[in-house]
């Protein structure tokens, strides 16, 4: 609840990024720093196994993008104080309109047309689904937490009840090469044809979305409103906030993005499956409070949801880079979010006691060089 | 050649050989393995399989064979896809799979390929991959012998259904047709009228007690049951019918299933080889890795080892070693 004034909408002046975006940013170059120094003792061939682009790109950045993308939209909802749990069964549900549609294409459709229809259907499916949630939590004023779980089941209901072989494409249908192979799938910086490169554009699609989310966080007006209600939601509707429009913008953006990650999803793995992205909400919510998006509301930036899931696939990266099994995975995630909880918690808690100290400073500054003060009552 | 020369000849060539022989031991081949979920006990089976192979085949391939065992928690396709893609990143020479969903798996596998890495599957298979060979069960030849051994068991007289799973399972669709396939052979032997006889259900353990019990109360003329696969005899008390009552036949022998087998309830089982899938599919790999050789043929099929009352003592053993790698 560290800043619920709208003061830096005004893109005046660059700042550095906050502190605790720094300490995420050096968490992320520790992390990276064991990774390449584990990797050159036990490289592949004569490569790091951790400092090359096949596993940075094609591992790190191509898995973490949906979560990141999905970060993004949960993120702007956290900061009004909501929680948005149904974003993994929206992406499963996005997903599966979008690899529905997809697959009665041609064939030979071109990738402008099938990528167009995607991202028509994916983001549209998403938004829908974004604005019940919202819709739901401003007219009946319940509690988010209730909405989303209610939702959560019934977004994924219908993914179950889409297709009786629970799964798109269908037999005998195929998701057109100009959508997976040629667009999503597409190798870059070849060493020779056929050989060698990576796949970048979901970590494209992953940048944009963040970037975008940075721009509206920070630059807008619009943005700087959910700050506002999350840091103190009357405060915010006294001084004009539309309180509950703002609320169901962050939750169809929260859809708008689950709905975006769908769309990479059928790019990347060429299917959808009514289970598609089940479990992910608490890997989205983990990105976003890694991040450090504060679950009471009025704190939490674009960057930092791209910076915890990063950190969250560093550390799958390393499970897999240090052949560890991953039975270890949950357990070694789990503590990541409690110790990043707490050292957030320990940062804001240092962070008042500075501002007090500092407070108390002044006072008595002021309070030794003006005489008036220094009679006490008695 | 004078003698001292001759020595020293023999000893060059000695240390030689000795040199080779280090050289061939000190090959290393990484063998990446990624099954549907941890949890389930075909897959801990296959996995010491793998394990067995490695250990055992090594002076045979002159190299020290490891497996790298990448297995999601839970069954998830998309967790396995990005498995494969860091097994095939940490440079494993091979790559042994099980797939959750054949279409999910396939860029991945196609990603192992165009790396050079050879890719087999086990048990599910992903048949539009570049995978090079699939060692599993032949579905409806699985469906078959059930339904068969359920017909002779019955003395070809009486009323069948069928316990089917997942309606949308192509492996198990293939299951129910071929066993429908042998039903018509046996003309004493009918298919239940209700519901076509066969029953579908959530594939837990739980849900086909349910669909079980459901249908055996709603149709006491059923007097065996051909289960296709194995869920309901997961759990303990599954079958509320005295032994021998309602004959059954299924596929699968977990090690809870066999004590429905030994109190009499189950009258056979078909066994997967599931040990097999680890230590066939390891031993495939690395004559195609080390010696560049092509199994027969891509499909290898599973054998089904039928257990009754009077080997499943003797079959029990194999889950002792099986789990306790």
């Amino acid at each position: 609840m560290s800043n619920p004034t709208l003061a830096p909408a005004t893109p005046s002046g660059f700042r550095l990024p906050r502190l605790q975006e720094l300490g995420l940013v050096v968490v992320v170059l520790v992390l990276g720093t064991l990774l390449t120094a584990y990797g050159h003792y036990h490289p592949q061939g004569d490569t790091n196994s951790f400092l090359n682009l096949d596993n940075l790109i094609g591992q790190v950045a191509t898995y973490m993008a949906v979560y990141a993308i999905m970060a993004v939209g949960v993120t702007c909802v956290i900061i009004t104080g909501g929680i948005d749990i149904s974003v993994g069964s929206i992406y499963g549900l996005s997903a599966m309109c979008v690899a529905g549609v997809l697959q009665n294409l041609s064939p030979e459709t071109p990738a402008w047309k099938s990528v167009s229809l995607a991202l028509l259907v994916g983001p549209g499916v998403g938004l829908v689904c974004g604005l019940i949630n919202g819709g739901l939590v401003v007219a009946l004023r319940l509690h988010p937490f209730i909405v989303t779980l209610g939702t959560l089941s019934i977004y994924r209901g219908i993914a179950n009840i889409m297709t009786p072989l629970k799964t798109f494409p269908g037999q005998g249908k195929a998701i057109p090469d100009s959508y997976t192979q040629d667009f999503f799938q597409r190798f870059f910086f070849e060493s020779a044809p056929g050989e060698g490169g990576v796949q970048i554009m979901a970590m494209i699609f992953m940048l944009i979305v963040v970037a975008l989310g940075w721009f509206y966080l920070r630059l807008m007006v619009a943005g700087r409103e959910n700050y506002a209600i999350g840091g103190n939601e009357e405060a915010a509707r006294f001084s004009g906030i539309r309180v509950n429009l703002v609320k169901l913008r962050v939750y169809a953006i929260s859809g708008l993005t689950a709905g975006i990650a769908g769309v990479v999803s059928v790019g990347i793995f060429g299917t959808a499956s009514s289970n598609t992205g089940s479990g992910y909400e608490l890997m989205v919510i983990a990105s976003a409070v890694v991040g450090g998006a504060s679950l009471v509301g009025g704190r939490g930036t674009a960057f930092g949801a791209l910076l915890g899931a990063l950190i969250i696939r560093l550390i799958e990266n390393a499970i897999f880079i240090t052949h560890q099994q991953q039975d270890y995975n949950q357990i070694i995630i789990g503590s990541a979010i409690i110790i990043a909880v707490s050292l957030d918690r320990i940062s804001e808690y240092a962070r008042e006691r500075r501002a007090l100290l500092r407070r108390a400073r002044k006072i008595h500054a002021a309070a030794s060089t003006n005489p008036q003060l220094q009679k006490e009552p008695a | 050649m004078n003698r001292t020369s001759k020595c020293l000849s023999l000893l060059a060539a000695a240390v030689l050989s000795l040199g080779s022989l280090a050289s061939a031991q000190d090959k290393q081949i990484k063998i990446g393995m990624v099954a549907k979920s941890q949890g389930n006990a075909v897959f801990q089976a296959a996995h010491a399989g793998a394990e067995a192979a490695a250990k055992e085949l090594g002076a045979k391939y002159g190299a020290t064979i490891t497996i790298d065992w990448q297995t999601p928690p839970e069954e998830d396709a998309q967790k396995q896809a990005q498995a494969i893609d860091a097994l095939a990143g940490a440079g494993v020479q091979g790559l042994l799979v099980s797939c959750s969903n054949a279409e999910t798996l396939k860029p991945a596998i196609d990603r192992a390929a165009r790396k050079k890495i050879p890719v087999m599957t086990f048990d599910s298979d992903s048949p539009n991959s570049k995978r090079f060979a699939r060692y599993g069960t032949d579905d409806e030849y699985c469906g078959k012998v059930e339904m068969a051994e359920l017909c002779r068991v019955l003395g070809d007289h009486g009323t069948v259904a069928i316990l089917a799973g997942n309606q949308s399972a192509p492996n198990l669709q293939k299951r129910v047709a071929g066993a429908k396939e042998e039903l018509a052979k046996h003309p004493g032997v009918k298919l239940l009228e209700a519901s076509g006889g066969v029953f579908y259900h959530v594939e837990t353990p739980e849900e086909a007690v349910k669909a079980v019990k459901s249908a055996q109360d709603a149709n006491p003329s059923i007097t065996g049951w051909c289960m296709i696969g194995g869920w309901p005899l997961f759990t303990a008390n599954a079958l509320p019918w005295p032994p021998g009552k309602v004959k059954v036949v299924s596929c699968d022998a977990l090690p809870a299933e066999l004590e429905y087998v030994k109190d009499g309830h189950v009258d056979a089982l078909y066994a997967q080889d599931c040990y097999g899938w680890g230590y066939k599919g390891v031993e495939t790999l690395l004559e195609k890795i080390v010696n560049n050789k092509q199994p027969e043929s891509p499909m290898i099929t599973d054998p089904l080892t039928k257990v009754t009352k009077e080997n499943v003592d003797e079959f029990s053993k194999n889950w002792d070693k099986w789990l306790k790698q």
